[in-house]
């Protein structure tokens, strides 16, 4: 092939087969209209303009003349509006976090980075709201700035959210909160944002729980190494932190025990936290299968995933 | 006790500093990891001290079996415990064992006889030592322990010395008593004259043209030569400077003749006999053989100057008259009084019944380079 391969590198072969067929039992859905009962592909409140007809009503004020039946008034003599479904779209926002902690992979697969699994559930997810017939969009952040694809739908789209993910700008640190507010006037309220990172930056965390608090619902997934998991190293290492240039001489066979201990505190800590602003939360380590979090989110209970 | 012949390979040992630095330098290879969770990462598990030896115990096996190289070249040697620390007595053959025995002071128990193999005193007195005094002598010196003391007892009149005085690496106690030491008998060469006897038998006359060859040259010489002439083995009398003899055996009757002191020239009687028609042998001077105080001079080919080309040499009746006169004996007799040993200068090594550890340590050397391809090869297939 002659074609370049780009930074991001995404390719959609990359899903496995399996995972893709597993894909087919997930229903993305918000929590947020949940409250309101209905019919519909997603639980709209809206009824109103839409193909598929739902009942008669009565005629009343408000209503616009030409949703008016005209042939049932020549009939009745009564004016009955016609009342359709209106399926309520959904809008997925994928933000995903391409900062240069995001490259790192583990030792037993080394071009399997943590980056490209975020690539692959984000193009698992917009398979799903292609089926469902939603629209996703992708925001995402790294040090060269914010690479954005504003929301549709439908086949095209998601060719193009492969475009964006194959040519993916990573690396560097994740933008300031300021350089991120243009994010705030395009991820509408009530949209669902899922957020694609391993949390260890503070920036994209406090933004979700803004997004949370200001009337989205918010999903994270946190992609971890299993390396990150079981520090399986033994002797002498150089620990190299690649967004702060850090470096760490370790005796690693004596610290595994502590930095397991501090690490999954602080992961505890940080499901804590995002539960405390509402937002559904689960880790993903890269030896697991690649849907292990979307069933965990989309399956769990509670969610208005029509049957 | 162990100790070593070339105590300067020792040197070598500073190679023990390659493998040393060998592991040290990988320990300084530290692999880089990228790690987004540093922040996490104790600071007390640091290593605690740079300086580190990786497997330790490959690094033992190399370390032995360098050691082990070293010291198989500085050549090791067991030397058995010096346990025959108590004083010896040697006695020279020639002294007589009861006047030894006054002579020495204390109560030394090892008497024994300055002769070959150094037999107790309480055996028969050996034959004399003649030349073989000082190599004795020295021999006795290397083999003792050192330390040991040593008295020997010598007649006033020694012989067998050497030209150089005798160095000892001990101090001796040098007793002089009565007595000369017998020396072998030589026959007296006076004159002008050269009195020759030749026997035959009646098988063997090819010879007799080169006796009296012989006889004729050394005339001509100016040598006055009598020619005692006879077909039987009876021996010739007592003053005859040389017998030749023409036959098989050595009859007995001429055998006593030369213990009694005389000089026999004759074929070997082992001298196979010559084949018609085979050709020369060259089989030089005969080299005078010992035989009671007398001397046989063996050619080791028949004496038949066609089949010997050793007895065509025109240079033969002077190098023959030469070995029949008994020239060149360099004087080796001197009063005992002032040839006492000498004490040698350097401490050379005490030879005395030591081991060489060799075998061992090569074969600990092939044990250990064994164990440290073992421990290698699992070290290097642990290593990703």
């Amino acid at each position: 092939m002659s074609e370049p391969s780009y930074a991001g590198g995404f390719d959609p072969a990359a899903i496995p087969a399996e995972v893709r067929a597993r894909l087919r039992g997930l229903r993305l859905g918000t929590r947020l209209n949940s409250r309101s009962a209905g019919i519909g592909q997603h639980t709209g409140h809206s009824r109103g303009a839409g193909l598929e007809f739902a009942q008669y009503r009565a005629y009343g004020q408000g209503d616009e003349p030409r949703q008016v039946d005209w042939k049932l008034f020549a009939r009745s003599d009564r004016y009955f509006v016609r009342d359709a479904l209106r399926e309520s779209p959904l809008t997925i926002w994928l933000l995903l976090d391409a900062s240069a902690s995001m490259e790192q992979a583990d030792a037993a697969r080394p071009h399997y980075r943590k980056l490209d699994a975020a690539c692959a559930l984000a193009a698992c997810v917009a398979e799903i709201a292609l089926q469902q017939g939603d629209s996703f969009g992708l925001a995402a952040l790294s040090g060269a700035g914010m690479q954005v694809l504003m929301p549709g739908g439908g086949r095209r789209h998601r060719d193009r959210l492969w475009l964006e993910l194959r040519a993916l700008r990573h690396g560097g640190t994740l933008p300031t909160e300021t350089a991120v507010r243009p994010l705030w006037e395009r991820i509408a309220p009530g949209t669902l944002v899922l957020t694609l990172s391993d949390d260890f930056d503070d920036t994209l965390v406090a933004f979700a729980e803004r997004l949370a608090a200001a009337g989205r619902d918010v999903l994270s997934i946190g992609l971890l190494t299993a390396e990150e998991r079981d520090f399986p190293f033994l002797g002498g290492h150089r620990f190299h932190e690649p967004e702060s240039g850090a470096e760490l001489h370790l005796e690693a066979r004596g610290g595994a025990d502590e930095f397991i201990g501090r690490f999954q505190a602080a992961r505890a800590g940080l499901s804590r936290r995002l539960a405390a602003a509402g937002i559904r939360h689960c880790d993903h380590y890269l030896d697991e299968a690649l849907d292990a979090p979307l069933q965990r989110l989309f399956r769990a209970g509670g969610w208005a995933a029509p049957n | 006790m162990l100790s070593l012949l070339a105590p300067g390979a020792l040197l070598a040992l500073t190679a023990l500093a390659v493998p040393l630095l060998l592991h040290l330098r990988r320990r300084s290879e530290q692999k880089l990891v990228r790690f987004a969770a540093l922040r996490w990462l104790g600071q007390g598990a640091r290593p605690r001290s740079q300086v580190r030896l990786e497997q330790r115990l490959l690094l033992a096996t190399r370390l032995l079996l360098l050691a082990a190289l070293v010291f198989l070249l500085a050549g090791p040697v067991w030397r058995s415990a010096a346990t025959a620390s108590q004083p010896w007595v040697v006695v020279t053959p020639g002294v007589d064992p009861a006047a030894a025995r006054a002579a020495v002071e204390g109560s030394p128990t090892e008497w024994r006889w300055l002769a070959p193999t150094f037999p107790g005193l309480d055996r028969a007195t050996p034959a004399p030592a003649g030349a073989d005094f000082s190599s004795l002598l020295r021999q006795l010196d290397a083999e003792m322990p050192p330390g040991a003391a040593l008295q020997v007892v010598v007649p006033q009149e020694l012989s067998g010395l050497d030209a150089e005085r005798l160095q000892l690496h001990r101090a001796v106690e040098w007793r002089v008593v009565a007595g000369n030491t017998p020396a072998p008998a030589m026959p007296a060469h006076t004159g002008n004259d050269l009195q020759l006897a030749l026997r035959y038998d009646a098988q063997h006359t090819a010879g007799l043209p080169l006796v009296h060859a012989l006889a004729a040259a050394w005339h001509a010489a100016g040598l006055d030569v009598t020619v005692d002439e006879a077909q039987s083995d009876t021996p010739p009398a007592a003053g005859v400077d040389a017998l030749f003899w023409l036959g098989a055996d050595l009859p007995e009757p001429l055998r006593q003749w030369v213990r009694t002191g005389g000089t026999l020239v004759a074929a070997d009687p082992a001298a196979p006999e010559p084949v018609p028609g085979s050709s020369d042998v060259d089989a030089g001077l005969p080299t005078p053989i010992a035989l009671g105080q007398g001397r046989l001079l063996l050619f080791s080919a028949a004496l038949d100057p066609t089949r010997n080309a050793a007895l065509r040499n025109p240079e033969l009746p002077t190098r023959l008259l030469a070995l029949l006169r008994h020239d060149a004996a360099p004087p080796d007799r001197a009063p005992a009084a002032s040839v006492s040993p000498l004490r040698a200068a350097d401490a050379a090594p005490n030879t005395a019944a030591t081991t060489p550890l060799d075998i061992w340590l090569a074969l600990l050397a092939a044990l250990l380079f064994l164990a440290e391809r073992i421990l290698s090869l699992r070290a290097a297939r642990q290593r990703p």
